[in-house]
C-alpha cells in the first residue's frame, strides 16, 4: 500500500503518464488520417489500447490508495469519466462515445499543476459572476419573447420560435450579420432598431462584464495562490480575509495601539519620577 | 390582521414565493409563444398568466399601503410598479404594442434576487464616473453623423441620406459589422471616404471599450466594498467612506505616533537606570 502511495507520488511515473497521455494524442492524430495502410492502421489501434490499460492501471492503482475518498477530488472525477467513456462499448446508441473517447487527451490539463490551476481559477471565480450570467438570462428570455412578439410573423424565419429566436439573439450578441437582419426587418416596422441596438449595447456589455469578471477573479485567485505559498515558506500566517478586511483591521489596531501608547505616557512618567524620588531618598 | 398582511413582503417564504411565480410566469409566457398551441391550452396558459400578474398586483399593493409614498423613493419599487402597470394597460388601440412588453415582468427576477440586485446596482453606481467618457462618445457620434451625411448622402442615402440613417449606419461601423460592405461603395463615388471611416471607428471603438470597461471595474469596485462592508459589519468593525490612500496616510500618521510614544517611553525607563 505504502509502495503503491510512493509510486503514484514519483515524479519519474507522472512524467511517464505525461508521456503516455501524449503519445496518446500523436496516435488518435494519426487515426483522423484518411488514407492510412490497414496494417499500419492496426497497429495504431493496438497501441491506443496499451494506452488505454495504462491509464486503467494507474486508476486502479489510485482508487485502491484512495479508496473512496478517490471521488471526492474533482479532478479523479473527470480522469475516471474520461477513461470510462474509451471503455464503454462502441456500438449501438453509445456509438458516439466513440469520438468522445479523445477526451481522455483533456488529461493533459489534470496532469500538469499549473494547468490545473487555471482551470481551478476559472472555476472558483464562477459563483462571482452567476449573478451577472442570471442576469443575461434573464435579458436574452425576455428579449426573445418580445422579438417573437413583434417580428415573428415578419421573419419567421429567424424569430418564428422560441428556439429559433435564442439562436438568432445569440447570433445578434455576436454582432455578425445583424446589420442584414436588421435592415431587412426594418423595412416592414421601422423603429425595429430600437430593439436591435438596445439589444446589441445590453448584451455585449452584459457579456464583456461577466467575461471581464471570470479573467479578473481568476488572475486575483492565483496571485493570491501564489502569494500564500510564499508566506507559508516565510512562516507568515496567510490570512482568508480581503484586503480591504485587512487594511479596516491594520486601520483599527493602529489607531488603538496609538491612543493606548499615549494614554501609557503620563502614568509611566509618573512611576518613573516617583522611583527616582525614592532612589535619592534611599542615598 | 392588516399588520401582519402588510409585513408579508419581508417574509423569506413569501419572497420565495414571488421568485417562484416569476419563474412559473417565465414557462407560460415562453409557452404562449407557440403558434401550434390547441385553443384549450392557450387559454388555459392566458388564465395562468393572469394569476400570476394577480399573485404580482397583490404583492405590489401591500408594499405600497405599507410604504404609502415611500414606496416611489425606492428606484426597484418603481420599477416593479412600472413593469406590473404596463401589464395592466388596455392591450388593444395604440397601447397594443404594451401586450408586448408585459414579457418585461420577467425582469422583476432581477429585482427580487439580492445578488442581481447588487450586480445592476453596482452597474447604475458606476455610471456616474463614466459619464463624460459618454458624453465624449456621444459627441463624437454626432458630428460624426453630421459630418457623414454632409459627405457621403448624396452618394449612397440608403446609407448616409438622413441624420437617423447616419446614426444607425455609424452604429453599425461601431460593431465592426460588414463595414467594409458600405465603406467600398462609397468609396467608388468618393474616394478619400477612408480617411472619414478609419478614424471614426478607431476613435469610436477605443472610447467604448474605455467606457465600457470603466463601468465594468467601477462596478466591480463596488460590489468588492459592499462585501467588504458587510464582512466588517459581521465582525463589528465600523467601515469608512474614505479612500484607500487617505487611509494609508492616517494610518501612516498613527505609526509614526506610536514610534514616537515608544521611543520617548524608551527615554523615561532609561532614567531609571
Amino acid at each position: 500500500m505504502q509502495s503503491i502511495a510512493s509510486l503514484l507520488a514519483n515524479k519519474l511515473f507522472q512524467k511517464a503518464i505525461i508521456g503516455v497521455i501524449l503519445l496518446n494524442a500523436g496516435i488518435l492524430g494519426v487515426l483522423t488520417l484518411p488514407n492510412l495502410d490497414s496494417a499500419l492502421a492496426k497497429a495504431l489501434h493496438w497501441l491506443d489500447q496499451a494506452c488505454m490499460v495504462v491509464f486503467c492501471v494507474e486508476l486502479g492503482l489510485k482508487f485502491t490508495v484512495l479508496r473512496f475518498g478517490f471521488f471526492r477530488n474533482g479532478w479523479n472525477v473527470f480522469d475516471f469519466a474520461v477513461v470510462a467513456i474509451a471503455l464503454a462499448p462502441a456500438t449501438g446508441p453509445l456509438s458516439v462515445l466513440r469520438a468522445l473517447r479523445v477526451f481522455r487527451l483533456m488529461r493533459l490539463v489534470t496532469a500538469f499543476p499549473s494547468m490545473r490551476q487555471v482551470i481551478a481559477g476559472m472555476f472558483a471565480s464562477i459563483p462571482g459572476v452567476a449573478s451577472v450570467a442570471g442576469i443575461l438570462l434573464v435579458i436574452f428570455y425576455v428579449s426573445a419573447i418580445v422579438a417573437i412578439g413583434f417580428f415573428g410573423e415578419t421573419d419567421p424565419e429567424n424569430f418564428g420560435n422560441l428556439g429559433a429566436t435564442f439562436f438568432t439573439l445569440f447570433q445578434l450578441m455576436t454582432t455578425e450579420g445583424w446589420p442584414t437582419m436588421a435592415r431587412t426587418i426594418m423595412e416592414t416596422s421601422p423603429l425595429a432598431w430600437i430593439f436591435f441596438i438596445t439589444f446589441i449595447l445590453l448584451t455585449t456589455f452584459t457579456t464583456l462584464n461577466l467575461v471581464f469578471g471570470i479573467v479578473v477573479n481568476s488572475m486575483e485567485e492565483a496571485k493570491e495562490e501564489a502569494a500564500w505559498e510564499t508566506m507559508e515558506a516565510k512562516g507568515v500566517m496567510p490570512s482568508h480575509q480581503s484586503m480591504e478586511v485587512r487594511l479596516a483591521i491594520i486601520e483599527n489596531t493602529v489607531k488603538s495601539a496609538a491612543a493606548d501608547l499615549e494614554a501609557l505616557q503620563a502614568p509611566i512618567e509618573l512611576l518613573v519620577n516617583a522611583r527616582k524620588s525614592s532612589k535619592s531618598k534611599d542615598i | 390582521m392588516l399588520a401582519s398582511m402588510l409585513s408579508l413582503p419581508e417574509k423569506n417564504w413569501f419572497q420565495r414565493l414571488i421568485i417562484g411565480t416569476i419563474l412559473f410566469n417565465a414557462v407560460v409566457l415562453g409557452l404562449l409563444t407557440d403558434n401550434d398551441l390547441s385553443p384549450d391550452f392557450r387559454s388555459v396558459l392566458v388564465m395562468l398568466d393572469h394569476l400570476c400578474l394577480l399573485i404580482f398586483v397583490f404583492e405590489l399593493s401591500l408594499k405600497l399601503i405599507g410604504q404609502r409614498f415611500r414606496f416611489f423613493g425606492d428606484g426597484w419599487n418603481v420599477f416593479d410598479f412600472v413593469v406590473v402597470a404596463v401589464a395592466l394597460a388596455p392591450a388593444s388601440g395604440p397601447l397594443s404594442v404594451l401586450r408586448t412588453l408585459r414579457v418585461f415582468r420577467l425582469m422583476r427576477l432581477v429585482t427580487v434576487v439580492p445578488s442581481m440586485r447588487r450586480v445592476i446596482n453596482g452597474m447604475l453606481g458606476a455610471i456616474p464616473g463614466t459619464a463624460a467618457v459618454g458624453g465624449v462618445l456621444l459627441v463624437i457620434f454626432y458630428v460624426s453623423a453630421i459630418m457623414a451625411t454632409n459627405f457621403f448622402g448624396q452618394a449612397e442615402p440608403q446609407y448616409f441620406g438622413h441624420l437617423g440613417v447616419s446614426f444607425f449606419t455609424l452604429f453599425q461601423f461601431l460593431t465592426m459589422e460588414g463595414w467594409p460592405d458600405v465603406a467600398r461603395p462609397v468609396m467608388e463615388k468618393v474616394p478619400n471616404a477612408w480617411m472619414f471611416f478609419i478614424p471614426f471607428m478607431a476613435l469610436t471603438t477605443f472610447t467604448t471599450l474605455n467606457l465600457l470597461f470603466g463601468i465594468i471595474v467601477g462596478a466591480m469596485e463596488k460590489a468588492k466594498a459592499d462585501e467588504a462592508r458587510e464582512d466588517l459589519a459581521a465582525q463589528g468593525i465600523e467601515a469608512t467612506e474614505e479612500s484607500d490612500a487617505l487611509r494609508i496616510a492616517v494610518i501612516e500618521q498613527n505609526v509614526q505616533k506610536i514610534s514616537q510614544s515608544v521611543s520617548a517611553l524608551k527615554e523615561q525607563l532609561q532614567k531609571l537606570e
